[in-house]
């Protein structure tokens, strides 16, 4: 291998990048500024509509916690205008195309009504 | 107390197909589920797929609203959970929408008055729940997703109206201005839902949610403004919330729902490409609309400022009323039977001009217009008609109608036998002796009674300079 | 009539690559006639059950074909059968499977990498010469790196994701992954192409020979790529594999990538906003099984949300919904977006001067059952191959070496729509270590 590249992996393997630092080691618990709590991470399942157990609570939070203090790295990035040159007016024609049978739309549903869907109560 | 109420109107665009994917939006006559596919349905994996017409009449709208149209908007998502959205999100538009800052000009309560448009977007309908085992302690609930992905409009007014009745004239202005521009069919059961923002001011808003008729609208604001009031008057503070219109009952209660706050958390459509329709929005012509239809009446046909603007005042009307020979629009009388015999029937009976054999009443009018009909008899024949369509969809023809019921106008006395009149005449001498005293003691007022009589017996075919001659004749000579 | 021609697969899965198989699949005529392919479980088959390995979707058969299985059976091949992969996709093990762990070919004891692991080993395994995988932050990638076959990233856009069962919809693509860079190349051909059905197709087909000429091509190698993280040795067999990508002809200029400090942020804010809204869906009233209609609305669903999603699952639903909640709009989805914009700048800038940039494609080799514990270790894994789907560029894993007895992927990135150029550095590669 050619000298002057092996020199250069060897300075690169020692450049320390911020966000290296971090692969595969522990994040320093608990997260002085914004820190979720638990009452949080029940809000935030309540949000999500997802039941939490209380004994998952604990876990669930000082995960958050760690991954959240992780996105703070966001924080230095600028803003920008959205000057992208993207692709605009992706559309379709009016034109009807054959709906599914209704047979077929309710294949995969064990129980039915009248070629209704059903589902729970909303109260 | 003033009443701040703002409005925000939610249309289905008459499209062949839905928002997102090619289904047909004509599923109103068909069974559940049956105009679905994956992409309403919400299958894992299907993809929406914006429906480039739903564009083009929700542009014709912001254009006949005078709004400004952004250089580019983008759809988002709304996430909330709830059985007739079929993704756990609907897809709507939010800090982009398609246009924004236009005007709706209406006649108000205190005259002209120009109501602001905050802003004109487009959104795919859920849809339809059915809450089986009674209102008050539903079991469950059955899901119909054929109405999901119908392209709805959303308009949303400034605070701008001051009564119920304002708000009212501004939907039906607004109705009117959907209808000319030919994407919006206010016949179709549902294709129109408002929320209506109401307050006293000085006090807090009340949101009411989910009125879905025209005369709802002004029913519920109406209860509202007074329960407003009430509450005010009494000391109580109107507290900030929202509020469900139950139309059965008139009333507005309050949705006592657990989630007090909503947390949409919207962000773009990733599945979905911005619009940049700045340039297209300005190439689109738009028809003639409702005031400058008014003012074409006024002008050409002479008619008056009321006149025009009820037969302007709906589409269909004025397209009707176009379809007339053109010497007989320049007609008072046509334009009061059109606009105040005509539409006050069809309101009598909850029909909408759509309904009516078009033909039919084109020709009644020409036989009223030429004197084959007295005013009243053209009222019974088309009382009659409009009954017939009411209860078996079709009418017969007015002239069969007419002769039917004997309604021509009596002008002639049929050979061999005494005329009509003469004959109602006796009978009502007859039968009135009191009246009859009367007219001869010189009480002339006796003699109107008797010619209502006679009236009443011609079923209105008489004309009434006739019926008076003939009584005169008889009280005074044949004696 | 005539019968549908059909092959038989009876394969001997001791790796748990698949989860299920169809024993006599059909086949036709076409490009790819009578080949067994297998399909990752979050690509539709129509009457074929369909789960991303995840409880809430068991037992749901799609009534319709995603729009690369239509192309597929178009062209004749025989799908054999659902590969395993990380629940949603969401994982970089595939041990995030409902269903159990795929096992590596190449080192039993250790993950395929994920999250399209099943492909990955049902490929290395040699129990099918081809498979479809999806790539989200790496999942093709990264097990192909991993299982040491070759996988190909495309251009968002190049490959229709109608059919895909979304995890994050503005990053994914749906990719080939097979033993060698030519068999890539020829599922490429069939699976790519403008679909009218999804909107942010691109229209451009695929349609290409590979050509294993390497002079004259200009190598960027971003310093970040062989940050603090990489395992050294891991570093030395990609080195060795651009150096010889160097004698061959290439020229070889190292650069930086500054966005490469927040992009892996940025990749997670986005997958997990956008799955926690398309995640939304399975409520168990269209399909999957029936919600308890003796709860409310609310109950069921949250028990069913609880019961049906694994721990990953539940907790990037939750992280993304947190991130979109009122008050962090701006700090989180908008930043990431704008870092997303950087990221593409930074690529731009770089595809100036050089006509590929060339790294490793993962940090370390295969880890072991249950190595990577905490969530965001894993999620520091996903480093080197998020920039890719950040930006929408293609990206090619090629195996490049071993360390040890485990492979090691050297991961080629092109520009934008430039899926044939990373595809024939990649077939340089191969056919120069082959020679």
């Amino acid at each position: 291998m050619n000298s002057t590249l092996r020199d250069r992996i060897q300075w690169l393997l020692k450049t320390v990048s911020k966000v290296h630092s971090l692969l595969g080691e522990k994040i320093p618990a608990g997260r002085q500024k914004g820190m979720i709590t638990e009452k949080d991470t029940e809000h935030i399942a309540q949000l999500a509509d997802i039941a939490i157990h209380k004994e998952e609570l604990a876990a669930f939070t000082s995960r958050f916690n760690e991954i959240l203090e992780y996105f703070d790295l966001l924080d230095q990035v600028d803003m920008v205008e959205n000057a992208e040159n993207k692709e605009c007016n992706v559309l379709r024609e009016d034109e009807i195309v054959p709906s599914l049978s209704q047979d077929k739309v309710l294949s995969n549903v064990r129980e039915q009504e009248d070629g209704f869907f059903k589902a729970p109560r909303v109260m | 107390m003033t009443v701040i109420i703002g409005l925000e109107i939610h249309c289905q665009l008459d499209t062949a197909t839905k928002l997102f994917c090619g289904c047909s939006t004509d599923y109103r006559d068909d069974h559940p589920n049956s105009h679905t596919c994956p992409v309403c349905l919400g299958l894992p994996g299907s993809l929406p797929k914006t429906n480039k017409k739903a564009v083009e009449y929700a542009l014709r709208v912001a254009k006949a609203l005078h709004c400004e149209v952004p250089e580019e908007s983008e759809f988002s998502r709304k996430n909330y959970f709830y059985p007739d959205l079929n993704k756990g999100f609907q897809i709507t538009q939010y800090d982009r929408p398609l246009a924004v800052c236009g005007h709706l000009d209406i006649e108000g309560d205190d005259g002209p008055k120009r109501v602001r448009i905050t802003r004109v977007h487009m959104e795919e309908d859920p849809g339809r729940l059915v809450h089986k085992g009674g209102a008050d302690r539903p079991r469950y609930t059955l899901v119909d997703y054929n109405r999901a992905g119908i392209p709805l409009i959303e308009i949303v007014t400034e605070p701008d109206l001051r009564s119920p009745r304002e708000a009212r004239k501004f939907l039906n202005k607004m109705r009117a201005t959907l209808e000319y521009l030919g994407v919006f069919d206010s016949e179709k059961e549902g294709s129109l839902r408002v929320d209506a923002n109401i307050s006293i001011q000085g006090s807090e808003r009340v949101e009411i949610k989910n009125i879905t008729s025209y005369k709802g609208v002004e029913k519920a604001l109406t209860f509202e403004v007074t329960r407003q009031r009430n509450s005010i008057r009494r000391g109580q503070k109107i507290v900030r919330e929202t509020r469900h219109f139950v139309e059965t009952r008139g009333v507005t209660t309050s949705s006592r729902s657990k989630e007090m706050e909503q947390d949409y958390r919207y962000f773009p459509e990733p599945d979905l490409k911005p619009l940049r329709v700045k340039d297209w929005a300005e190439a689109i012509v738009i028809p003639e609309l409702p005031d400058a239809r008014k003012q074409r009446f006024i002008q050409d046909y002479q008619l008056s400022p009321t006149h025009a603007a009820t037969l302007t005042g709906d589409w269909q009307i004025a397209e009707f009323y176009e379809t007339l020979p053109v010497e007989m629009r320049a007609s008072t009388g046509t334009a009061t039977w059109v606009a105040d015999t005509l539409l006050g029937e069809l309101n009598y009976r909850d029909m909408a001009i759509r309904h009516v054999p078009l033909e039919h009443f084109k020709e009644l009018l020409i036989i009223r217009e030429s004197g084959g009909i007295t005013d009243r008899g053209a009222v019974e024949v088309l009382r009659t008609l409009l009954d017939q369509v009411k209860e078996k969809g079709g009418c017969e023809a007015p002239a069969e109608c007419i002769k039917r019921l004997g309604l021509g106008v009596i002008t002639t006395p049929e050979q061999g036998s005494e005329d009509p009149v003469t004959s109602a005449a006796r009978d009502a001498i007859t039968e009135n002796p009191q009246a009859v005293d009367d007219y001869r003691k010189g009480r002339k007022e006796a003699l109107n009674f008797l010619v209502g009589q006679v009236m009443k017996k011609t079923r209105g075919c008489a004309k009434p300079a006739d019926v008076n001659r003939v009584l005169t004749g008889l009280l005074s000579g044949k004696e | 009539m005539i019968p549908v021609p059909s092959i038989e697969f009876h394969p001997d899965d001791r790796y748990f690559a698949f989860l299920r198989t169809v024993s006599t699949p059909e086949c036709g005529q076409g490009r790819l006639a009578g080949i067994p392919v297998a399909v990752k479980d979050n690509i539709s088959t129509a009457g074929i059950e369909t789960t991303c390995a995840s409880r809430i979707l068991a037992g749901y058969i799609p009534p319709y074909d995603a729009t690369v299985v239509e192309h597929l059976r178009r062209e004749g091949a025989a799908i054999v059968g659902k590969t395993n992969m990380d629940e949603f996709g969401m994982g970089t093990t595939t041990e995030n499977s409902a269903f159990g762990p795929t096992k590596n070919p190449a080192d039993t004891s250790r993950v395929p990498g994920g999250s399209s692991g099943g492909s990955a080993a049902a490929i290395a395994g040699g129990l099918v010469p081809m498979a479809l995988g999806t790539d989200t932050g790496g999942s093709i990638r990264c097990p192909a790196a991993f299982c040491g076959i070759v996988g190909l990233k495309p251009t968002y856009g190049r490959v229709s994701r109608y059919g895909l069962i979304a995890y994050a919809n503005s990053l994914e693509q749906i990719g080939p992954m097979a033993g060698n860079v030519t068999d890539v190349n020829r599922l490429m051909e069939v699976i790519a192409g403008y679909d009218s059905r999804d909107s942010t197709s691109l229209n451009q087909a695929y349609l290409h020979t590979p050509d294993p000429e390497i002079r004259g091509v200009k190598i960027g190698v971003p310093e970040e790529f062989f940050g603090e993280g990489v395992d050294p040795r891991v570093a030395s067999v990609v080195w060795d594999a651009i150096s010889m990508l160097e004698r061959k002809g290439a020229e070889i200029v190292t650069c930086r990538m500054p966005s490469m400090a927040y992009a892996l942020a940025a990749y997670y804010v986005t997958c997990t906003c956008e799955a926690s809204s398309n995640l939304a869906r399975f409520d168990g009233v269209r399909y999957g099984d029936p919600a308890d209609t003796r709860k409310t609305w609310h109950e069921s669903f949250q028990e069913r949300r609880r019961e049906g999603f694994g721990e990953e699952v539940r907790r990037r639903i939750m992280l993304g919904t947190f991130a979109l909640s009122s008050g962090y709009y701006g700090k989180y989805y908008a930043k990431a977006q704008a870092a997303r914009h950087h990221v593409r700048a930074d690529f731009a800038r770089l595809f100036r001067d050089v006509d590929v940039l060339a790294g490793p494609t993962m940090p370390t080799v295969a880890f072991r059952f249950g190595e990577k514990s905490d969530p965001l270790s894993m999620y520091l894994s996903d480093i080197l191959t998020v920039p890719a789907n950040l930006a929408g560029v293609p990206a090619i894993s090629v195996p490049c070496g071993k360390v040890g007895n485990l492979p090691v992927g050297l991961q080629i990135t092109g520009r934008w729509r430039e899926d044939e150029r990373v595809v024939d550095v990649a077939y340089a590669y191969e056919q120069g270590r082959s020679a």
